[in-house]
């Protein structure tokens, strides 16, 4: 057989697809043949080259991009100035009574590295904030919920699967807000507890956003179709 | 399509929240890797992986499930980046594939490191680059990677040999640099 075949059989060794036969042959050939014994030799470090090539990590703001991107693209779920102003007005005072509460609690934290004047004291004074903080940023988040609440219940607007899911979503992150609020009981300063509780209560502001936005088309729609029957209503008669 | 990928496209499409961004945390690794190594260029692999994600968006109601949600996104993801390849190209000075059928002799053998072989990647013409990054690179079978690229089994075999014929030929015939920190290798000791 000439190198020319074995070159083939050269590559499909390196995917590990020949069989045991061809294998054998192949052994053979490369023992007699140095050329074909370099190229074998070269691609094999070839592939293992690129077997180790870095994985490279997407940007976090890659994301970032994508959500606007998406959402600037999607008239579904595009802010709407002007539209559903009360349910809008209710996400803003949202976001900015929960952003401040963290923004407290993170100025308020010691940054690693600067010292304390009496750390006993510091942890103490730390502790006692921080838990203030989270009872104010806890009655906040209750009292969205139950105005959101409070709009489903009036015109039992959500699908009972969308709802099902939402109260799900909901109990996995209270779920989250619960442990990073135990953890930062036992370490008041901890930057990985403080990271992992401002992640939760940015999910769950994003997911109120989202509800808060489903709800007010599905109103929308409501009121679409009533005026449509309506109209249809005046030919009628 | 499995049945959770069935699931998780139905979420995206109902809007459910969280549903696409979980779609993309399950393939922004592989496709900012492929992006960025197809391109060459980290900053121009944001921008395509981008646009990538966002295209699934738009065409996400018109995907059937014939293939893997995965095949589908790569596939669109490959044939972006292959369009950018294209764009970026200048007119008049596409090389063509020369016949790799044989491979030429080595001048001395294959030392290189993984900076040389990102090096040599962006050297191959398209296809070959798209072959050899999805095949040995992201480890895709030469099944998926007919499915990916729209090809037959056997020609994406054929497209991986002649891109690994091709870099061995870059990788044994190019200049040792030389940097701070990285001496010039040979294998018999001497420098």
């Amino acid at each position: 057989m000439s190198c020319e075949r074995y070159h083939d059989w050269i590559n499909a060794s390196v995917d590990g697809t020949l069989d045991s036969v061809e294998r054998r042959e192949l052994e053979d050939h490369l023992a007699a043949c140095p050329s074909c014994a370099a190229l074998a030799a070269d691609l094999r470090r070839l592939q293992q080259l690129a077997q180790g090539l870095e994985r490279l990590a997407a940007p976090p703001s890659l994301w970032t991009r994508i959500d606007r991107a998406t959402r600037e693209s999607d008239p579904r779920r595009r802010w709407r100035p002007g539209a559903m102003w009360a349910a809008l007005a209710a996400a803003a005072v949202l976001v900015l009574a929960v952003a401040s509460t963290l923004l407290l609690v993170r100025d308020r934290d010691p940054q690693p590295g600067t010292p304390a004047a009496d750390p006993g004291a510091s942890s103490i004074e730390v502790a006692r904030t921080v838990e203030a903080e989270l009872r104010l940023a806890e009655q906040h988040y209750e009292n969205a919920i139950a105005g959101l609440e409070q709009l489903a219940r009036d015109r039992e607007l959500l699908d009972p699967e969308v709802a099902a899911t939402l109260q799900k979503n909901l109990q996995v992150i209270d779920g989250a807000i619960a442990e990073s609020r135990s953890a930062l009981q036992m370490q008041p300063g901890s930057h990985p507890a403080q990271q992992s509780l401002f992640d939760a209560f940015r999910t769950k502001i994003a997911l109120l956003e989202d509800t808060i936005y489903l709800l007010s088309e599905i109103r929308r729609n409501d009121q679409v179709s009533g005026t449509a029957s309506g109209t249809n209503g005046d030919q009628s008669s | 399509m499995n049945a959770a990928e069935a699931e998780l496209v139905e979420r995206c499409r109902r809007k459910e929240p969280g549903a696409f961004e979980q779609l993309y945390r399950d393939h922004a690794t592989r496709v900012y890797n492929l992006a960025c190594r197809l391109s060459g260029s980290p900053a121009d692999g944001e921008d395509l992986a981008q646009e990538v994600f966002v295209q699934v968006y738009r065409k996400l109601d018109s995907f059937r499930g014939d293939a893997a949600l995965g095949t589908w996104i790569y596939r669109l993801a490959t044939n972006l980046c292959l369009d950018h390849l294209r764009r970026r190209s200048v007119p008049g000075r596409e090389t063509e594939p020369l016949d790799d059928a044989t491979p030429r002799a080595a001048t001395r053998p294959l030392s290189a490191d993984r900076m040389d072989l990102e090096r040599a990647i962006t050297s191959l013409p398209d296809g070959y680059r798209a072959a050899f990054v999805l095949h040995d690179v992201e480890g895709f079978n030469h099944h998926e990677i007919g499915a990916i690229l729209g090809i037959a089994e056997g020609t994406s075999k054929s497209q991986v040999h002649k891109a690994r014929l091709r870099l061995r030929e870059y990788l044994t015939r190019m200049p040792r640099l030389v940097s701070p920190g990285r001496e010039p290798v040979a294998r018999n000791g001497r420098t």
